[in-house]
């Protein structure tokens, strides 16, 4: 599922001298092979290699909180804000940035989104953290409380009696919600 | 609009199956953060989703309501009247019934100002302004005019301040006293202003402020906008699209701006070209578009104007105009004692230029004259229907000792365009990259390409890249 834009990039990197990559390796013992700018958005990497000074090129750093399906998510966006910040550094065109994250979160399920975002806040990438979360509250928005429970896996602990009051209570706030 | 999953893998209504250490069940802080992005009447809505979540909202220090989107389709259940009497009364509620005790970290209201005798809005803004509010956001329909409370404006805590008079301009009386102690960033949008000075000096009184962004105000008759600060740091004014046919914004106000510690500034109008600014020497960014109305002034007047401009802003490091500058520019090819200002702290210029006539080029040549550090250079390509054919005479000479790097937006392949990639090209000796964004719809362009690749070069490596036009998906086509 990789972007033009991710493929793009490492086909350009070709063309130049040898790019520097790093080794991350995921839960599930993949090794993803980064170019060194787009791992370097990852917080935890980047103080990973600032902080220690006995890693070489050669070490291999693990990151066992982030599987290999979020991996891929998380460096198709990364690797497209690279693209972007190399292709204009002058002024980033807005307006792409926009629809590339609208069609980048378009096609993750809810299942995914909670994945990455589990990701991101591991990783430490605080842009991206703050765009997925900012996209799942946007699928919540305006649902109904079963919508919301089943989006994060809460159980449902009122006793029918209680959650009925509940629901009397505050009933205009349930008024008006759209479809699941 | 809300994003809908278009393959949501869980199920919606069990997941009770397997689920004792779900993989992606979000910790309580992200949870929080989610709902931070949320309208308060949703986090109202989750306290029946548990028992844990149930006095979430009571303590949410986010709230937002917005009398549009709080009910979908709500005119069709209800009357107006009954919509902004629901909308009051859920307002009243969360306010009467939150932990007043929790400082309010953001205040976000979209509603109308209810009647003249309605003193809702002044009554809610009294109370954040009690729970120490940071963040107040404020977007509303009047047709009275609006007076700040004094207690927003004695009110220490407040650090942002947005008013966005949505569809009509409306008169907001700014206090004559001094307050906003801690207001590091004011937006105001479509408000008027009965006097210019008002805002003026009331940007003056803010000790602190940093960021100030005016749009599509208007201004009266004032005869001139003076915004004088210490602390300023970023500074937009835009009065280039007025809603309202019948304002035209400044009003050929004269601006005055006095910032030292201005880092970044944005001007866009169609109604004024009378600026002086003095004290801008922390000036990097300065992006200026201005359009010169015919009836305004006469093109020596522009042309005067357009120069005392440029002074003023000859520190910059990234500078970007538009193609109004350029017309009145080729005058000082004419008279060149008229503009001797050089950009020497100049690294990335971002030009507007009208490629149909060779006196839209020549200024922008005459401007990499001027700007001998200029190390990018972006070019956005203005179209007529029709064009003259040109060429850059063979005797004009450009330095472009630095110039590594030009990007071309808007590219359709034309033969000025093409004449023009020639020039650069030859003239760049230490040119790295060449990149081109396509015009929507240009043809032939593999022979465009492959008539770019045969222009000989100075620089010893140049990288072409081509980009599909804008407003698209970004997409990289070829890499030659």
């Amino acid at each position: 599922m990789s972007s033009s834009i991710a493929s793009s990039s490492s086909s350009s990197s070709s063309s130049s001298k040898k790019e520097k990559k790093i080794s991350l390796k995921t839960s599930d013992g993949e090794v993803f092979e980064v170019e060194e700018p787009v791992a370097m958005q990852l917080e935890i990497v980047r103080s990973f290699f600032a902080d220690n000074e006995d890693v070489t090129e050669q070490t291999v750093m693990p990151l066992p909180n982030v599987s290999t399906a979020a991996m891929h998510g998380i460096l198709e966006y990364c690797r497209a804000h690279e693209e972007f910040r190399r292709r204009m550094p002058e002024a980033a065109p807005e307006e792409e940035v926009r629809a590339f994250e609208a069609g980048y979160v378009d096609r993750k399920s809810n299942e995914e989104l909670k994945e990455m975002i589990l990701a991101a806040n591991y990783l430490n990438i605080s842009k991206l953290l703050d765009f997925l979360t900012g996209v799942a509250a946007k699928r919540i928005e305006n649902k109904s409380v079963e919508y919301v429970r089943a989006f994060f896996g809460v159980e449902n602990d009122f006793t029918p009696e209680e959650e009925a009051n509940l629901r009397r209570e505050y009933e205009w706030a349930f008024e008006g919600v759209d479809e699941d | 609009m809300a994003v809908t999953p278009k393959n949501p893998k869980i199920p919606v209504t069990s997941i009770d199956d397997d689920e004792g250490d779900r993989l992606s069940s979000l910790p309580e802080p992200i949870i929080h953060y989610i709902f931070s992005f949320l309208e308060t009447i949703d986090v109202t809505r989750a306290s029946a989703v548990s028992r844990k979540w149930r006095n979430l909202w009571v303590s949410m220090p986010y709230l937002k309501f917005d009398i549009h989107t709080i009910w979908s389709k709500p005119l069709e259940r209800w009357s107006i009247h009954t919509v902004i009497d629901k909308f009051k009364d859920f307002v009243n509620w969360v306010l009467m019934c939150q932990n007043g005790s929790i400082d309010i970290e953001k205040f976000r209201l979209r509603c109308l100002n209810f009647s003249d005798d309605d003193h809702t809005l002044q009554r809610w803004l009294s109370v954040v302004a009690r729970r120490n509010v940071r963040q107040l956001d404020l977007e509303l329909i009047s047709h009275t005019p609006i007076q700040l409370p004094q207690c927003l404006v004695t009110c220490q805590s407040l650090v942002s301040l947005k008013l966005n008079f949505e569809d009509k301009h409306c008169v907001v009386k700014l206090p004559m006293y001094p307050g906003f102690s801690s207001l590091k960033s004011l937006d105001l949008k479509m408000i008027e202003f009965s006097d210019s000075n008002l805002l003026g000096n009331f940007i003056s009184s803010c000790p602190v402020i940093e960021n100030v962004n005016v749009e599509f105000c208007i201004f009266g008759d004032s005869k001139s906008l003076e915004i004088s600060s210490t602390s300023l740091k970023n500074l937009i004014v835009d009065s280039s699209d007025m809603r309202d046919p019948n304002c035209d914004g400044l009003a050929n106000c004269e601006v005055k701006i006095a910032c030292p510690s201005l880092v970044a500034f944005k001007f866009l109008t169609s109604s004024t070209w009378k600026f002086s600014f003095q004290d801008l020497n922390s000036l990097k960014d300065a992006s200026v578009d201005i359009y010169f109305h015919p009836e305004h002034g006469t093109a020596e007047e522009y042309h005067c104007a357009m120069i005392k401009i440029l002074e003023g802003l000859h520190n910059v490091q990234l500078l970007t105009l538009s193609s109004g500058f350029l017309r009145f520019l080729d005058l000082a090819v004419a008279k060149p004692e008229g503009f001797s200002t050089s950009f020497y702290n100049l690294k990335s210029l971002s030009v507007r230029v009208l490629v149909h006539w060779y006196n839209q080029v020549e200024p922008l040549i005459n401007l990499l004259n001027l700007s001998p550090n200029l190390e990018a250079l972006t070019i956005l390509i203005d179209w007529v229907e029709w064009s003259e054919c040109w060429e850059i005479p063979e005797e004009v000479t450009c330095s472009a000792n630095h110039l590594k790097s030009v990007h071309l937006l808007d590219f359709g392949g034309s033969e000025n365009e093409l004449e023009l990639v020639r020039f650069l090209l030859k003239k760049g000796q230490v040119l790295e990259k060449l990149s081109i964004t396509w015009l929507r719809g240009t043809e032939y362009r593999r022979k465009i390409i492959r008539e770019i690749k045969r222009f000989p070069t100075s620089s010893s490596h140049v990288a072409f890249s081509f980009f599909v036009s804008r407003k698209n998906t970004p997409h990289l086509l070829f890499r030659l």
